[in-house]
This record gives structure tokens, sequence and C-alpha cells, in this order.
């Protein structure tokens, strides 16, 4: 019953970073790019949503799209500061330039809105279900957080599999040069893939502000690496694959605070990717059949 | 393009180098202040602090100024703290020039910034040593620079005086080592015995603490006081601060089915855990450490708030009119009103002052001695007494019970020591 229950709470959180991870794989498995931005995405998304939910209104819709929308307006910016100049520089010069935008931005939303934790004003009522009439529940906070973040991975694989814009983008994704030579705007799809991935961020900080009933300046850089983690766990290139390696995070962290202690919630989550790389470099979901061309040996 | 790229770093740079040194809480009228504080920042306070010098009533002092020294963190990320300590500071010689200073001579205050650094408090430690015009010396704020300072004032025969350095082995260092914070070891045994025991008479908690040295050792004279008490304690979860998510170990304790749960945590913390309970469904009693009575509480906790208990050492009230006065004041300067370190600040200043009137002197040792015997039957005005020293030089507080009741922290009992320290 106990194990069921911290398997319900590994879910919603794992969903978290699953969004996040999500994201993460869209810019650097799929468009090509190397970010180390993203936590200050996903600290965008939830600050914005909280001054959208104390300043306008606090609707649940309303700020998902206020959230992706910032984000994704911050990932504009980083596209054209970081990328948009270096698509044929070495790697190394775009990874630097997202580590000064990521301290910038911190230090600049530090400066405008403190450290401190700030109380998330809640869009709906927070009450938990009781399941089959036993003591296991699930809150609101959980099922609009599965909820969301199910239809977000269905949309962006629609996206990327049925229009135009998301073949240009697996397009490119493969190869740049030819993409070029058959008249892709190399530039623009790079940047709308950006675009989306920052936004799926901002959403999950929406999320996870939502979830933890409070939101910082300062709570992206951590979240931040768990989407690292989740995606490399994946296989990088690998949507459903960074997906699934998230939630398993998020579930191993609840088993082990459950048999172990809290103090050492990161580590469970980094020995078993640590573990997993170990005998499954090439990531625990990308199997050898199929396309394992340019893809699979990037970043 | 490399122009761009020139560009680009360098602004990041400057941002991150702008930042950096200001990191956190501070604003941009705090990072100003820190490239003059060195300089003028005994002045500064000054013009800061609401004047009082028109107002004086027992005769104006005259003569040469009695200089006190004071090391706060002024700018950092410790800023907002200290500036409890530097406005209590210049309240608490306001209030004693306007009643006509020490042996008819003005008090001026020597402040220097430390930035909560214990290197940097020890460099002005000498500074301020050398300066044969300070007769004592007010702060440093934390234990970890109390600490470190210690031998150096030891060298100079100079008083240091910090209003709440709470770390059990500061006092004990030297002679010249005084704090006004309370025994650490003290508060939890209190809250233990009148709070969980006698006051909410609970027969199980479980304990939520973290893991520093604070949470430790609190965590551990719970354990004891527990067990002195026949309260059993369901389940204990600790965490690193910085943690967000609670709901593994809620549910985790949960399952224990306590009748409390006991929070040792910082205030944000708690506040996290106390929605995160609330949105659990789970409706348990909560009782905070020390710690958790702020008004941050209920900030960010709202209604998940509601009837906490916690311990206090200084509970400020508008019934109370001399503390309620102070509040005000410094509530005008500062913008927020004080948690307890302010009024620990304004005290720590009007006994160092009692002090040196009583010793009738600015001698170094003079002083120490005297401030040695001053009780709070020598000074008026006190906001948190009572104070009395003990051989080490701190003394053993009394503390009251207070609770979250309508969005309000309310008084629920008398200030009392627990019976170990009666």
């Amino acid at each position: 019953m106990y194990i069921i229950q911290q398997l319900i709470n590994g879910l919603s959180q794992g969903s978290i970073y699953a969004l996040m991870a999500i994201g993460y794989t869209l810019i650097v498995g799929v468009v090509g790019l190397i970010t180390f931005a993203y936590g200050e995405m996903v600290m965008i998304g939830a600050m914005s949503a909280y001054l959208f939910y104390t300043f306008v209104c606090p609707n649940f819709f309303l700020g998902i799209l206020v959230a992706f929308a910032s984000s994704g307006i911050a990932g504009i910016f980083i596209h054209k500061v970081a990328y948009e100049r270096f698509l044929e520089a070495p790697k190394h010069i775009s990874l630097l330039c997202t580590v000064g935008c990521s301290i910038l931005i911190k230090n600049v939303a530090q400066i405008a809105f403190g450290s401190q934790g700030n109380a998330m004003p809640m869009a709906f009522e927070t009450k938990p279900f009781y399941l089959f009439g036993t003591d296991l529940y699930i809150t609101t906070i959980h099922l609009a957080v599965i909820a969301i973040v199910l239809i977000l991975s269905v949309g962006l694989s629609l996206f990327l599999h049925k229009t135009r814009v998301g073949l240009m983008l697996r397009a490119v994704s493969q190869d740049k040069m030819a993409s070029s030579l058959v008249a892709i705007n190399v530039k623009k799809v790079t940047l709308i893939g950006n675009i989306v991935g920052t936004g799926l961020g901002g959403v999950a900080g929406l999320l996870y502000g939502t979830y933890l009933t409070n939101v910082s300046t300062v709570f992206g850089t951590v979240v931040g690496l768990k989407a690292i983690s989740a995606c490399v766990l994946g296989g990088m290139t690998n949507i459903p694959g960074a997906a699934l390696g998230a939630v398993l995070i998020g579930i191993l962290e609840n088993f082990g605070i459950a048999l172990f202690t809290s103090s050492y919630r990161d580590i469970f989550a980094f020995i078993f990717v640590f573990i997993a790389l170990t005998f499954r470099p090439e990531g625990l979901f990308v199997f050898q059949f199929g396309r394992k061309g340019k893809g699979g040996k990037k970043a | 393009m490399k122009k761009t790229i020139a560009l680009t770093l360098a602004a990041a740079m400057t941002a991150s180098v702008l930042t950096g040194c200001g990191s956190g809480t501070s604003s941009g009228s705090k990072s100003e202040t820190a490239q003059n504080t060195q300089a003028d920042s005994g002045t500064k306070a000054q013009e800061d602090a609401p004047a009082t010098d028109g107002e004086e009533s027992g005769g104006a002092p005259s003569g040469d100024p009695i200089r006190i020294g004071g090391i706060a963190p002024v700018t950092g990320d410790k800023a907002e703290m200290g500036e409890s300590f530097w406005r209590s500071w210049q309240l608490a010689i306001d209030k004693v020039n306007a009643e006509g200073g020490i042996m008819g001579r003005p008090v001026e205050l020597v402040l220097e910034d430390s930035k909560a650094d214990p290197k940097e408090a020890v460099e002005l430690t000498k500074k301020m040593g050398d300066n044969e015009d300070i007769c004592a010396v007010l702060g440093p704020m934390a234990s970890s620079e109390a600490i470190a300072c210690a031998p150096v004032f030891e060298e100079y025969n100079m008083v240091e005086l910090s209003p709440c350095a709470s770390n059990n082995q500061y006092a004990p260092m030297s002679e010249y080592a005084f704090t006004l914070a309370g025994k650490m070891d003290a508060e939890m045994p209190y809250l233990v015995e009148r709070g969980i025991h006698e006051y909410l008479d609970a027969k199980s908690i479980a304990v939520i603490w973290v893991n520093d040295d604070w949470g430790s050792s609190a965590y551990q004279s719970t354990e004891e006081g527990c067990s002195q008490y026949g309260i059993e304690i369901t389940d204990n979860e600790s965490f690193v601060s910085g943690e967000k998510d609670f709901t593994a170990i809620l549910t985790k304790i949960r399952q224990t089915n306590p009748e409390y749960l006991l929070l040792i945590t910082q205030a944000a913390d708690g506040a996290l855990i106390l929605n995160q309970v609330k949105s659990m469904g789970w409706e348990i009693p909560i009782i905070g450490a020390g710690a958790m009575y702020s008004d941050q509480v209920i900030l960010l906790a709202g209604d998940a708030s509601e009837n906490l208990v916690a311990s206090a050492a200084f509970f400020l009230s508008e019934d109370d009119p001399v503390a309620w006065d102070y509040a005000t004041k410094f509530s005008e300067g500062a913008g927020f009103y004080p948690t307890i370190h302010g009024p620990l600040s304004y005290d720590a200043t009007l006994l160092l002052c009692a002090a040196i009137e009583k010793a009738g002197t600015t001698d170094r040792q003079a002083v120490r001695d005297a401030l040695m015997e001053t009780t709070d039957a020598d000074v008026n005005g006190l906001l948190a007494g009572p104070y009395s020293f003990t051989e080490d030089g701190d003394i053993i507080r009394a503390y009251c019970l207070v609770k979250i009741q309508d969005g309000k922290w309310t008084r629920v009992s008398e200030y009392t020591k627990c019976s170990k320290f009666e």
C-alpha cells in the first residue's frame, strides 16, 4: 500500500522531469544544439506564471500559455545570442555562450525579483482523491501534472511526425548541409525547435512550481541537471526514451527516500544514471536496429 | 562576428561579476553601499537611522564622544539580517544620547562591514583593536564569525558582545566573549517540556529536521527530552537544506501515524512542508522549532499555517508599548519589522552603554568587568530581557509559546524556562 503511494508520488514527480527532459532532448538531440541554460528556462516559466497568477488572474490554462510563451521568448534570445551565428562553428562556442546566458539570466532575475521563495497562488483547489476506498490517494496537483505532461508529449509527437515543420526539424537534425540543399531554412527551423523546447521547459517550470507550491529565481539549476541526466539516460536523441528515463528517475528518487533518507535524494538518481550508463553507454532505451547514423553519435 | 561574441561574453561576465558580490537578496541600492562602506559606513548608519538628535531630554551630551565598534554584514547576501543589527544599534545609541549620553558624553557607533565573512570579521577586529578610541565592540553576527574573532578580542582585552551567536562553544572561549542569544541547548528542551509535553500533552510525535549543525543538535535535544517525558518519536526524517519536495518523506511519516508533527526547519522550508501536508489532505497539528516563528511562514503557507505552534525568545506585539515603539521606528527606516535579531541587538547596545556608565571609564578591561556585573535591573527600556550573564558570558533565556491564529502570531503562554534551568 505504502509502496504504491510512493509510486504515485514518484510518477507525478517523474512526469515533471519528463516534460523537462522532452524539451531538452528536442533541443539537444533533435535540433542538435547544446544548452546549459535550460534550468533558467524552467525558472523563467515558473516565475512568469507566478507573476501572471499574482497580478492578472490565477487561471491554470492561461498560466500554461504564459509560461510557454515567456520561456519561448527567452529561447529566441538564446538562439540569437548563442546559436544563430555559430551553427557551422565548433559546438563548444555555443556551449560557452549558453553558460554565459544562464549566469546572466539567473542574476538579472535575482536583481529584479530577489532570491527568496514565493508562495505560488493555486489556480485550482488542491485536494486528495482516495482510490477504491483505501488509504491510497492521488491529489488534484498530481492529476493535473500527469494530464498536462501526457497531452504535451502526444502533441509534440504529432508535431514532429505529422507536420511539415516537424519533418524539417527531423531533417535538420540528421544533416544540416543536406537540409539546406533541399531548400530548408536551417536557421529558421532550429529557431522553431529551440522555441518549442524551451517553451516546454517553461511549462514544466509552472508545473513544478505548482507541485511544490513555491517558486523562486534560483530553483532551476538542480532540476535542469535532472533533465540532462534523463536525456542522457534516454539516449540523447530519443524523445520517448528521455521521458521514460525521467519517470524512472522520479520513481527511483521516491523509493530511495522511502527506504533510506531524503538527505540522499540526488544520490539515488545519479547513481542510477551512472550504473545505467556504465552498462549501456548508448542510452537505456536505444536499440541497435533502426537508424544509428549521425544522430546517435551526436553530443 | 568576433565582435559580437566578445560583446556577448563581456556582457555576461560583467553581469555575473556585478551580482556575484551581492549575491541573492541584495538589491541595487545595497550594491551601491558596497563601494563606500569601508570608508564611511559609520556615518551612513547615522544618516539612515531616524534622527532623534533634536529631541534630547536629559541635557545634551557634550565633549569627546565615546566610541563603540559595530561589526555587521552591511552588504552581501546576509545584508537584510545585518540591517537588523546596525539599525537597532543606532536606534539604541540614539536613545542613550537623547537621555544624556554616557557620563555626559555622547555615544558614537563606528560601524564596519564584515559581509558575514569570518576572515573579514577578524581583520575588522584587528582594525578596531588598534583604534584606541573604541572601548568595546558589538557583533559580529554569526557564530562562525564570533568564534573566529574571539581570540583576537582577547588579545586586545576588548569586549565582544554578539547579539545572536548561539553556538554553545562561543561564549566559553574567552572572558571577553559575550552573547545574548541564549544557549542553543536551552530552547529545544523548553519546547519539548513546556510546549509538546505540557501545553499540547502529546503522546507521540514525528520529526522532520534539517541536516545541518543547528538541526542535528536540536534533534538530539528533542530526542533526549522526549525520552524523559515518555513521548514516542514514531519517525524522524532528515533532509538537506535546498530540498523542495517533501511528499516522499511525508508519505513515509504518515504511515507511522503520529499525533503531532515537529518541524526543525528554517521558516521557508517549513512553509513548503506545511503547504505539502495540506495538499496531500493530511490533517495533522504541526509544531515548529524556534526558527519557524517568522511572518514568512504565514506569507508563504497562508491557510496551511493556521494553528502552527512554535517557541519564541521574543514576541513582538502592539500591547508592549516600549517594544512596539522600537519596532515602528525600525520599520520606518528598514521597511520591514524586525525579527528576534533586532531586539537582541538593541538590548545589547543598552546593556553595553550601562556597563560603560557603571565602569565610569572607557578602559577596555574595566568595561568588560562592569558588563559581567550588568543585569536587566541596571537598564531601562530593554525589549527581550531578563538578562544576567553566566560565568561564561552567555545567558539562559526564557521563552514563550506562540501560535498562528486567524493568520496572525499570538502569544499563548508566559515567558518561562524549562525546569532544567530554573
